[in-house]
């Protein structure tokens, strides 16, 4: 990653991806794999919550302490997505709504990072453009509701944007 | 095989070899596993090791998810660079060539833009007899276009410096085509089949008469293309393939007797193919030109 970002000397960032399987042989989970990446290569992270989401439940792993785990402040930009249910698992289809346990995980998340620049993707089955922009809009209310429901909640990461006063205009917002 | 100790610390060449041989295996995950093939990496007992097996899904499940991906995505790809191919087989009738060409040509590049490069040849050999030559033409067509919208920025002939040039030098003129340029013979069904896809209305199976040289070009970032007549494409034809303009009229004369144009004509023809950048000016060897005489001007 170090090398790749010296040769274009532009920054990365690395997206976490949506599993269907695990290997025995790994030694930590990816959170933290992410973690220790993206403080080693000196990247950011572009964290799509559904891929959060879909893969917590095809390995059975707890989502909300994924979310807790990843580090706020190399958050560069966020996801969001629509899944598709098998039954047995999660396909990460972009081809929906984004579901309920998802936005309640973004919402956890942006109490962490402030206010992060998201992108609602829908590539498959699209619909009108004002159903996307609405999808895009609940994004915005999601915000406000996470960091706007009492004045506890400021976001932890100090590398944030959301210093005090930003966080106050966020409210505000 | 023995069996693997757990966790698995399976090499990691291996591990790839193994499960890239599992998820393009034509007969599905779970079988794959038993192939002598893939026995020979992983035995299949020990999928389970290599896998984590959690949570109601088995490892060959697991695996079958990324392999039933799999064709999905190579059939998108190849979609995407050849849509009219797409809209003449029919959906049934592309995913079976895309099962069939990339059995024999997988994707061996990091980008799949180039899984198709062998596509037009494949189709030549492929499926029924009957209408196969418009097929491999369409293919060819869209092919062509794919490779102009990837081309290089190659800098343009300069047209001033082709006008000034002498007459007398011109027979002996050769032009090197823009990277960003492609001609193309064939049958006129198969440019209608493009035509119709674009204008999203059916296509036809009528082949038409004959041969029709076809053009891509570049101009702003859009591929362009343009059917010539036959004069005109016999000699842009014979231009590309290296000869000299005065061989080029030679040929072109010979293939439609009679038919020579008049030098006003001739003259409006490559002020407009150079005005359209289908000739390089790279090493182009015009009297004049920044690069001054060079093997692109045959003396």
């Amino acid at each position: 990653m170090r090398t790749v970002q010296d040769v274009l000397e532009r920054p990365l960032h690395l997206e976490n991806p949506s599993t269907y399987l695990e290997l025995s042989a790994s030694t930590m989970g990816e959170a933290e794999f992410l973690a220790r990446l993206t403080e080693k290569a000196g990247c950011g992270l572009l964290l799509d919550v559904n891929n959060v989401f879909v893969s917590s439940f095809n390995h059975g792993w707890d989502a909300e302490a994924y979310i807790d785990e990843i580090p706020a402040d190399r958050i560069v930009q966020v996801h969001l997505a629509g899944h598709t249910d098998q039954g047995t698992h999660l396909l990460d289809t972009h081809s929906d709504h984004v579901r309920d346990g998802v936005w309640s995980l973004y919402e956890r998340l942006v109490r962490r990072t402030g206010p992060v620049t998201t992108l609602v993707e829908w590539d498959d089955d699209i619909p009108a453009l004002d159903v996307v922009h609405a999808e895009a809009l609940m994004a915005k209310d999601a915000t406000e509701r996470a960091l706007g429901t009492n004045g506890a909640n400021r976001p932890e990461a100090a590398g944030s944007a959301a210093s005090a006063n930003e966080a106050s205009e966020a409210v505000a917002a | 095989m023995s069996a693997l100790p757990l966790p698995c610390l399976l090499p990691l060449a291996r591990f790839q070899s193994w499960m890239q041989a599992v998820l393009v295996h034509p007969d599905g995950a779970r079988l794959a596993l038993e192939a002598p093939e893939l026995r020979r990496l992983v035995a299949p007992e020990d999928a389970s090791t290599v896998v984590r097996d959690r949570g109601g899904l088995d490892a060959a499940q697991r695996l079958q998810i990324y392999a039933g991906m799999y064709p999905l995505r190579m059939r998108d790809a190849l979609r995407s660079d050849y849509p009219a191919l797409a809209e003449l087989l029919g959906e049934r009738g592309f995913a079976k060539l895309v099962a069939d060409y990339v059995a024999v040509h997988p994707s061996r590049s990091f980008t799949l833009a180039r899984l198709g490069d062998h596509l037009p040849e494949f189709l030549a050999g492929w499926g029924s007899p009957r209408r196969r030559g418009l097929r491999t033409d369409v293919a060819r067509l869209e092919r062509a276009g794919a490779q102009v919208f990837d081309a290089e920025e190659t800098a343009p002939l300069d047209a001033d410096a082709l006008q000034a040039l002498p007459a007398a030098d011109w027979p002996k003129l050769r032009l090197r085509p823009a990277a960003a340029f492609r001609l193309v013979r064939v049958r006129p069904g198969a440019v209608d089949v493009l035509d119709a896809v674009l204008e999203g209305n059916p296509v036809s199976e009528r082949t038409g008469r004959g041969r029709v040289e076809v053009a891509y070009y570049r101009r702003d970032f859009v591929v362009l293309r343009r059917t010539l007549g036959p004069f005109d494409g016999s000699l842009l034809a014979a231009l590309a393939a290296g000869k000299t303009v005065g061989s080029a009229l030679e040929r072109a004369g010979g293939t439609f007797p009679g038919s020579l144009p008049s030098g006003e004509v001739l003259s409006g023809w490559f002020a407009e193919w150079t005005r359209l950048g289908f000739f390089s000016g790279d090493r182009a060897g015009l009297p004049g030109s920044p690069s001054g005489p060079s093997a692109g001007y045959s003396k």
